[in-house]
């Protein structure tokens, strides 16, 4: 009983659910902030996701006749849900480890499919011909990024559990027990054609320009979220906030976890959040035009894709090798 | 366990392009559109049973997928996990593809006069839905008889119980997950029934202020939703390219 | 202060803006695309932000002496932005009719057809005006709430 009330814990308060929304709010917050003095203006507070919120709850809710209601207004729902579950499989370093009852790495990646999958429900339930432009380029990024993400996650799994002398491990809280023991993935040079491709892989999920290609404003007039107001947008907001803290946990869970304990362990994951926040998200966002999406899928299956691959190839062979 | 799954899952697939057929008098994909609004509990069939097939967790097709990706990896097999892992992502291009073809988006002629199923064709499939429903909920019904069955043929038993977890180390339980899910539903929920009760808008789909292009005329042809990829694909494989006006 | 009361205060440090261009010459929207852009003038330390879509929006800038062609259209539009919302009516060619008002194909002013809250007359209007105009939209806006 203690687990499944710990598990609820997890789940409802840290570091799922309100801490993970309101730390999410916070990085997008602190996203556009940093963009806003990168690009020499003031910028919006830190809390203007909060009260973009709270302004979408006294919005009126419509819908366009021709939209499939059940799906149209299921989908937000069904996405933040997800993530929800998502936030209580991402480990803190010396914080929180997750329950393998919820899951593992496996488990993780493909809930992480499920906001594309929601994104993509979203633009064909609206009847509308630019949520169908929108849902199938959402079909065309998620088929460009999933790919290396899998085998990013192959790859480190294939490391840690070959290094340690047994199979594959998936269970993160293993992969973060490993770096503990053994040194950061980060720097461990078999690993870096996977970083650089997680590198490519996070502002693609995240929609950050230049792949924000299925909700291009200027394109398909921001394609499936076009027909959304009130709360069912409030609820995709919800649902990208807690993805960005899932993706970006993620990679500091399988890369670069801080080898201390209790509170400064909470400190420097945040700490490291942010500083992927700035690096992959703000200054590329600034920094960058929008691809259009034959040349984003070209570029994935390049780069991306090869560079997983080429580190999954080393680390399988390399560990199997006897290199430790 | 796959087995029994895709047993379940394509079956009401299969029963569900058939109740298609039927009411929509259409063989091609291209002659239908927007019959969800028109056949709902054949399309909730659909995306049950499709996204299970895809693999989306918590649902049974995801759980049965997590056994073998987990199998092969632990027997040392991991270029076919990862391919297989790759291949379900082909898999929600096709489910989604003819959800949104056929089941949502603007409608044509036909499908206007289409209705729901008879009801000898909606319980067929609403049993196997159900029956997908439950053995995604309980992995155990089905596990258990399969280690017995692994009992009497010598191999090493699989540890499962009746209503317990997948098994493994790493085993998770999809009725954790769901009684997760649906509370977080329920949490989420509340702000949609606020939002509905104050009264829901319903005017048409914004097409820039524009009023006189017909529904069909805003329909993306199923065929050209992935156009980009296909391209990419075709010039990746060296395939050669449909000439124009083509179907392939 | 009731909870509601606070509430509102926050929901009225986001007003999201949409423009519509009712057969404009661009100028006003020119000047539009300066207050966003930049940096000196910028409204997003408003919490302001340009939405792509009509269902997201809560103020309206209306540019443009509304001329015939696009009447209809302008009108569906605007039936599309949820309330509550509060409508502003950028340069003097929606007030009047600017230059063009005595053109037979144009339907100035505007607030025949939508109503209009807050005027910035100009032609164009500096941006400076343009953002006072905004900032005095989202008092109305606060009211509406």
């Amino acid at each position: 009983m203690t687990n499944a009330l710990s598990i609820l814990i997890a789940a409802l308060l840290f570091p799922g659910g309100a801490f993970a929304l309101t730390f999410g709010l916070a990085l997008k917050g602190a996203d556009r902030r940093l963009a806003a003095r990168l690009q020499g203006r003031v910028g919006p507070p830190l809390a203007q996701p909060f009260f973009d919120l709270v302004k979408l709850g006294f919005k009126r809710m419509m819908a366009p006749t021709e939209a499939f209601e059940p799906m149209f207004f299921g989908a937000p729902l069904v996405g933040a849900a997800a993530m929800l579950i998502a936030i209580m499989l991402v480990p803190i370093a010396g914080v929180y480890a997750p329950a393998p009852v919820t899951g593992d790495l496996i488990v993780l990646i493909y809930l992480l499919a499920i906001p594309g999958i929601a994104l993509m429900i979203a633009g064909s339930a609206s009847g509308s011909p630019y949520g169908a432009l929108g849902f199938s380029r959402e079909m065309a990024m998620m088929i460009a990024y999933e790919g290396p993400i899998v085998l990013i996650a192959i790859a480190v799994a294939l490391r840690v559990g070959l290094a340690e002398g047994s199979a594959p491990t998936f269970s993160l809280a293993g992969i973060v027990r490993y770096q503990h023991a053994h040194g950061m993935l980060l720097f461990d040079p078999l690993m870096w054609p996977a970083v650089v491709a997680f590198a490519f892989f996070y502002p693609a999920n995240l929609g950050i320009v230049p792949f924000d290609i299925p909700e291009a404003e200027t394109e398909v007039l921001e394609g499936p979220l076009l027909e959304y107001s009130g709360p069912a947008l409030a609820l995709f907001k919800i649902m990208s906030a807690l993805k960005a803290v899932v993706v970006l946990g993620l990679g500091v869970a399988l890369f670069m976890p801080l080898p201390l304990a209790g509170l400064a362990a909470l400190a420097g994951w945040i700490v490291e959040m942010l500083a992927l926040v700035l690096v992959g998200v703000t200054a590329v966002r600034v920094a960058t035009g929008r691809m259009r999406i034959d040349q984003a899928f070209v570029f994935f299956l390049k780069w991306p894709l090869m560079l997983a691959l080429l580190s999954l190839v080393v680390a399988a062979w390399s560990t199997m090798g006897g290199i430790p | 366990m796959h087995l029994v799954n895709h047993m379940l899952l394509k079956d009401a697939l299969f029963l569900v392009a058939g109740a298609v057929m039927l009411q929509g008098h259409a063989t091609m994909l291209d002659e239908l559109g927007g019959l969800g609004r028109r056949m709902p509990f054949t399309f909730g069939v659909f995306l049950l049973s499709g996204l299970s097939l895809a693999g989306m967790p918590p649902l049974n097709g995801f759980a049965s997928k997590w056994l073998i990706y987990v199998a092969a990896f632990q027997s040392g097999h991991w270029a076919l996990g990862a391919a297989a892992m790759i291949s379900s992502l082909f898999t929600l291009a096709a489910i989604m593809r003819f959800a949104h073809a056929g089941f949502m988006g603007a409608p044509t002629a036909k499908a206007l006069a289409a209705k729901e199923a008879p009801l000898a064709m909606l319980i067929p499939m609403g049993a196997l839905a159900a029956g997908s429903v439950i053995t995604g909920l309980f992995p155990g019904l089905l596990l258990v008889p399969i280690a017995a069955i692994e009992s009497d043929l010598g191999f090493p038993l699989v540890a499962a119980s009746l209503l317990g977890p997948l098994p493994g180390l790493e085993g998770w339980s999809p009725l954790a997950l769901t009684a997760l899910s649906l509370l977080f539903a329920a949490l989420l929920a509340p702000w949609l029934w606020l939002g509905r009760k104050a009264g829901i808008v319903r005017n048409p789909v914004y097409l820039c202020g524009v009023s006189d292009i017909a529904p069909e005329e805003t329909r993306a042809a199923s065929e050209r939703l992935y156009e980009t990829p296909e391209a990419i694909l075709r010039r990746a494989l060296f395939a050669p390219e449909p000439a124009e006006g083509e179907k392939v | 202060m009731t909870v509601l009361a606070r509430l509102k205060d926050m929901a009225a440090r986001s007003p999201w803006l949409y423009r519509i261009n009712a057969g404009s010459c661009n100028g006003c929207d020119v000047e539009l695309a300066t207050t966003a852009l930049i940096p000196r003038y910028d409204v997003e330390r408003l919490g302001c932000q340009y939405c792509g879509s009509p269902r997201h929006a809560d103020i309206v800038l209306i540019t443009g002496p509304l001329t015939k062609h696009v009447l209809e259209a302008a009108k569906r539009v605007y039936a599309e932005i949820p309330d509550p919302k509060v409508t502003v009516a950028v340069g003097v060619c929606p007030i009047s009719g600017g230059i063009f008002r005595e053109s037979y194909a144009v339907c100035a002013p505007i607030d025949q057809y939508f109503p209009v809250d807050v005027n910035v007359p100009g032609c164009p209007p500096r941006p400076q005006a343009i953002i006072e105009g905004v900032a005095k939209a989202i008092a109305v806006w606060r009211e509406r709430l």
